[in-house]
């Protein structure tokens, strides 16, 4: 009886986590990410592993540094933390992206496939899946392999940003500024950032970001603030680095050995103990 | 409350010292399995939180029993 319990136990445990899946349906994209692409890049990619996402053939040229872009970043700890330490609301699970930037984000991971996509189509809406949901949400955050490559195409058509400062902030991971006088009239910018060399190991997180782009403001670094000159470009919302099994990474790792001796300590040497009284 | 004839020990410094690393590790734990989202001051909440709850154990846990058998009673002074 015990035996035949059990069985039925065991099976109704394997058809709860096989079965849900079989009859997820399978989404269908709703947009075809090509059209955020530039002509002369359509040719280096092609949706390969058939999730609706282009996956990567060449790279494209790495995005243009504006003279204003700062290259050394914070060189004491006191710094890095304080740059690091934005004013973010975990209470605010949503996103946004408001202003005239527009484009297209996928990241892939160290072999070229695609993991996750986000697009903007400019002005107040948010930015979404290849699925029409919203993205950059806690519930749907933008995917990132700590082993791959972000590739983005964007642009401020038809505003051109001059003297514009921006700065991009990843709560407790980084943060970065920079800007251009921009004499030229660029209002287009493709390029890509290849987190597996960046990284000197990989991670998995799940963070809030924002970053904020606003036109005529001038060498000077641009602040956080409540509200931007206009015209500008803001957004804030939430990103998922993905990886290995996390425990296989070096913070996992450092975690779980912290919570293991941690708790052998408390348990086992932070008890108070009785002892025989002397004499 | 003690046993007849025994001492209590607490040790709330290695509770508080303890319990910093548990809550530290707990709390990377939870941000590496993106339970919470990784954010400085929630590292510095639950460790915190987790070294005070730490010396607290370190106070109040019931005690450990005496190791090894009571000792002998000592003989009473010779008489002179």
């Amino acid at each position: 009886m015990r035996r035949m319990r059990n069985l039925l136990l065991a099976l109704a445990a394997v058809v709860l986590v096989a079965v849900p899946p079989a009859f997820a349906q399978e989404e269908e994209p709703v947009v075809d990410l090509m059209e955020f692409i530039p002509d002369q890049f359509r040719t280096d990619v092609a949706d390969l592993n058939g999730d609706g996402i282009p996956d990567l053939g060449a790279l494209p040229p790495e995005g243009i540094a504006g003279i204003w872009d700062d290259r050394v970043g914070e060189v004491s700890e006191e710094g890095f933390l304080a740059a690091v330490s934005g004013s973010f609301d975990q209470a605010d699970t949503g996103s946004s992206l408001t202003g005239p930037c527009k484009g297209v984000v996928i990241s892939y991971d160290a072999d070229g496939m695609s993991v996750d996509a986000m697009f903007d189509r400019g002005g107040d809406d948010p930015l979404y899946d290849i699925y029409g949901h919203q993205k950059m949400t806690r519930d749907n955050p933008f995917e990132v392999d700590t082993a791959g490559i972000i590739v983005y195409y964007g642009s401020s058509i038809p505003a051109t940003f001059h003297n514009h400062r921006w700065f991009l902030t990843a709560e407790g991971l980084f943060k970065d500024d920079g800007g251009d006088p921009n004499p030229r009239d660029k209002n287009r910018n493709a390029g890509s950032v290849d987190f597996g060399e960046l990284l000197p190991f990989q991670f998995t997180a799940l963070i809030q970001a924002k970053g904020a782009w606003v036109d005529g403001w001038g060498p000077a670094e641009l602040p956080e603030m409540a509200t931007y000159p206009e015209p500008n470009c803001v957004g804030e919302g939430w990103v998922k680095f993905v990886g290995p099994n996390p425990l296989l990474t070096p913070p996992g790792a450092l975690a779980a050995l912290l919570a293991v001796a941690g708790f052998t300590g408390v348990l086992f040497n932070a008890r108070p103990a009785l002892s025989w009284r002397e004499g | 409350m003690t046993m007849e004839g025994t001492t209590l020990k607490r040790h709330p410094i290695r509770g508080f010292l303890w319990g910093l690393i548990t809550g530290a590790g707990v709390c990377l734990l939870l941000m590496v399995f993106s339970i919470i989202p990784l954010a400085i001051p929630t590292l510095i909440i639950y460790t915190a939180t987790a070294a005070v709850l730490g010396a607290l154990w370190g106070v109040f846990a019931p005690p450990k029993k005496p190791k090894g058998a009571r000792p002998a009673a000592s003989p009473p002074p010779a008489a002179a």
